[in-house]
C-alpha cells in the first residue's frame, strides 16, 4: 500500500526528475517574461510611472506567495503527476484573458477609478493574480515530487530554487533585451501559453514513461 | 565597516564631489525624486536642470541668468515653429515641463490662453518653481500625471486643444507608451481642426525612422523641422491639410517682432520646414503591442 503510494507520488527515474527541473525552469522563465510585459500592457491606460511598476511587482509577489502556500497545501493530499500537469494547463488557460480581455478590463477600471495608482493595482490583480498564483503552486509541488528522503529535502529545494530563479533571470533578460524587439506583446504571451502547455506535455510523457518502466 | 562594501559608495561620493570642480559647474540644489534626482547647476551665467551629472550632456533645460528671456536651447526655440501653423492658440497643452520655459513664454505671448502642463515628476515641478521662476495662474495649471493618462481622460471628456507640445522625451529613458500609434491617435482626438501638434523627437538614431512612419500613419503628411547642430527634430502635424509654405512665410514676418526678445529669429524657420520623407518608409510602425524605443535609441 505504502509502496504503491510512493510509486505515484514521487519521481524515481532520472528522466522524470529532469523533466520536473526543466518545467520549473520554464515556469520561472515565463513568470518573469509575463511580469516584464505587464508594464507594457498597463502603460496605455495607467502610464509608466513608478507606481505602475509598484503595482505589478506587488501583485506578482502576492500571487506567488499565495501560490506557494496553496501549492504546498495541495501537495499534502494525494500528490501526483496528474495534479502537477493540471497546474500548467490551468496556468496556460488563465493567460488567455491577458491576451483577449486586457483592453476591456483596463478600460472598465480606467473609467471607474480616477487614481492611476489604484487603477493599475486593480488591473494587475484582475489580469495577473490567477495565472501567476497557479504558476507559484508549481514550486512547492515540485519539491514534493522530487524529495525521496528527509536528508535530501534541503538539497532538492535548493536545486529547484536554483533552476526556477535562473529561469526567471533569463526570462527577464530575454524579454527585455530581445523579445520586445522581435515580437508583439501578444505574440510573446502566446509563446508563454505554448511553453506552459509544453511543460504539461513533458510531465505527462515522462511520468507515463516512468510508470511503465516501474511496472514492467 | 567592511571596506569591500563601502568602497563603491566611496568612489561614487568622490566622483560626485570631483565632477563639479573639474567642470567648474556648481551644484546649487539636489531635489529627491521618485524617478531620478533632479540637480540644479550654475555654470557660466547659466542655470540648468539635470537628471544625470555623470553623463555631462544631460541638461534638461537651462536659463540665462543675465537675460532670463533668452532661450538657451535650439530645440526650445524650434518648438515655437508651431505658431507658424496656429498663430493664435487659445487652449495649449504641454506634455513635459522641464524648467517651464515653453509654457511661461506662451503665457507672455498669449495672456488669455488656457494652458495645461503635464509633468510626471513632482520633483521637476518643485525645481521649476523654485529655481526657474515657473509660475502658474488661474488659467495655467501643471498636472502631475503621466501624459498618456491625462490625454486619454481629456479625450473621454471631449476636451480639445489647439496647440499641443509633446516634449516628454528628453533624458535617458524614453517613455515608450508615448511614441505609439495608439497614443498619437489619442492626441489627434483632442486636437482641434485648426490646431497643431508640435513634437520634439530624436533626429539621430534608428528611432528617427520609426517615429517618422508612426506620425505619418496617424497624421498623414507633416512638416519636418531640423537644424544643423541640433540633435532634435521637430514634427509639426495637423488634423487636416497642412498650410502652404507661403502662408508660413507671411506668418513668420508677423511673429518676428514678438519672438525676437527670446533670441528667436523665426524668419529662419519656414525655409527649413519640409514635407519630404528622408526616412525609410518601410520601417515598422510603433504600436502599443510593439514599441521597443529604448532598444532602438
Amino acid at each position: 500500500m505504502q509502496q504503491q503510494q510512493a510509486l505515484v507520488s514521487v519521481s524515481h527515474s532520472v528522466a522524470s526528475r529532469l523533466a520536473i527541473l526543466a518545467v520549473a525552469f520554464i515556469n520561472g522563465f515565463v513568470i518573469m517574461s509575463i511580469e516584464l510585459l505587464g508594464g507594457r500592457v498597463l502603460a496605455p491606460y495607467f502610464g509608466s510611472s513608478v507606481h505602475v511598476w509598484g503595482s505589478i511587482i506587488a501583485v506578482f509577489m502576492l500571487s506567488l506567495s499565495l501560490g506557494y502556500l496553496w501549492g504546498g497545501k495541495l501537495s499534502l493530499r494525494n500528490p501526483g503527476h496528474r495534479t502537477f500537469i493540471s497546474f500548467f494547463i490551468f496556468a496556460a488557460l488563465l493567460c488567455l484573458p491577458i491576451i483577449y480581455l486586457a483592453d476591456p478590463v483596463m478600460r472598465t477600471i480606467f473609467l471607474s477609478i480616477e487614481d492611476p495608482r489604484y487603477g493599475s493595482l486593480w488591473s494587475a490583480v484582475f489580469l495577473y493574480f490567477a495565472p501567476i498564483c497557479v504558476m507559484g503552486m508549481v514550486s512547492p509541488y515540485s519539491v514534493r515530487l522530487l524529495v525521496l528522503t528527509q536528508e535530501q529535502s534541503g538539497g532538492v529545494a535548493g536545486m529547484l530554487y536554483f533552476v526556477s530563479t535562473l529561469g526567471s533571470a533569463l526570462g527577464t533578460l530575454a524579454t527585455s533585451f530581445y523579445f520586445v524587439m522581435w515580437f508583439e506583446i501578444n505574440q510573446v504571451m502566446w509563446g508563454c501559453v505554448v511553453a506552459l502547455l509544453l511543460c504539461a506535455a513533458l510531465i505527462a510523457f515522462s511520468s507515463r514513461h516512468a510508470i511503465k518502466e516501474q511496472t514492467s | 565597516m567592511n571596506f569591500r562594501i563601502w568602497s563603491p559608495l566611496l568612489c561614487v561620493l568622490v566622483l560626485i564631489s570631483a565632477a563639479p570642480a573639474s567642470a567648474q559647474r556648481q551644484v546649487i540644489h539636489e531635489e529627491r525624486s521618485q524617478y531620478r534626482n533632479v540637480l540644479v547647476t550654475e555654470f557660466n551665467g547659466q542655470r540648468c536642470m539635470l537628471f544625470n551629472i555623470h553623463r555631462g550632456d544631460m541638461n534638461q533645460t537651462c536659463i540665462d541668468l543675465r537675460n532670463p528671456r533668452r532661450l538657451v536651447f535650439n530645440y526650445t526655440k524650434m518648438s515655437f515653429a508651431g505658431l507658424l501653423i496656429n498663430p493664435e492658440p487659445e487652449r495649449i497643452l504641454v506634455a513635459g515641463l522641464g524648467g517651464g520655459t515653453i509654457p511661461m513664454v506662451m503665457r507672455e505671448l498669449y495672456p488669455e490662453a488656457e494652458i495645461d502642463v503635464l509633468e510626471v515628476d513632482q520633483a521637476v515641478v518643485n525645481v521649476a518653481r523654485e529655481f526657474f521662476g515657473y509660475r502658474e495662474d488661474e488659467k495655467h495649471e501643471v498636472h502631475v500625471v503621466d501624459a498618456r493618462v491625462f490625454i486619454k481622460r481629456a479625450g473621454l471628456r471631449g476636451d480639445k486643444y489647439d496647440y499641443i507640445v509633446l516634449d516628454a522625451f528628453s533624458g535617458e529613458y524614453i517613455p515608450e507608451h508615448l511614441l505609439t500609434r495608439e497614443f498619437l491617435e489619442e492626441v489627434k482626438a483632442i486636437l482641434t481642426d485648426d490646431g497643431v501638434v508640435v513634437a520634439n523627437t530624436f533626429a539621430s538614431s534608428d528611432l528617427y525612422d520609426y517615429e517618422s512612419v508612426t506620425y505619418q500613419a496617424v497624421f498623414g503628411e507633416f512638416y519636418n523641422f531640423k537644424r544643423v547642430g541640433s540633435g532634435n527634430r521637430i514634427i509639426l502635424a495637423t488634423n487636416g491639410e497642412l498650410p502652404e509654405l507661403g502662408d508660413l512665410r507671411s506668418r513668420s514676418r508677423d511673429l518676428y517682432d514678438v519672438l525676437a526678445p527670446y533670441d528667436m529669429n523665426i524668419l529662419e524657420f519656414p525655409p527649413l520646414l519640409t514635407t519630404e520623407a528622408d526616412w525609410d518608409e518601410s520601417t515598422r510602425i510603433l504600436t502599443d503591442q510593439y514599441s521597443p524605443a529604448n532598444l532602438l535609441n
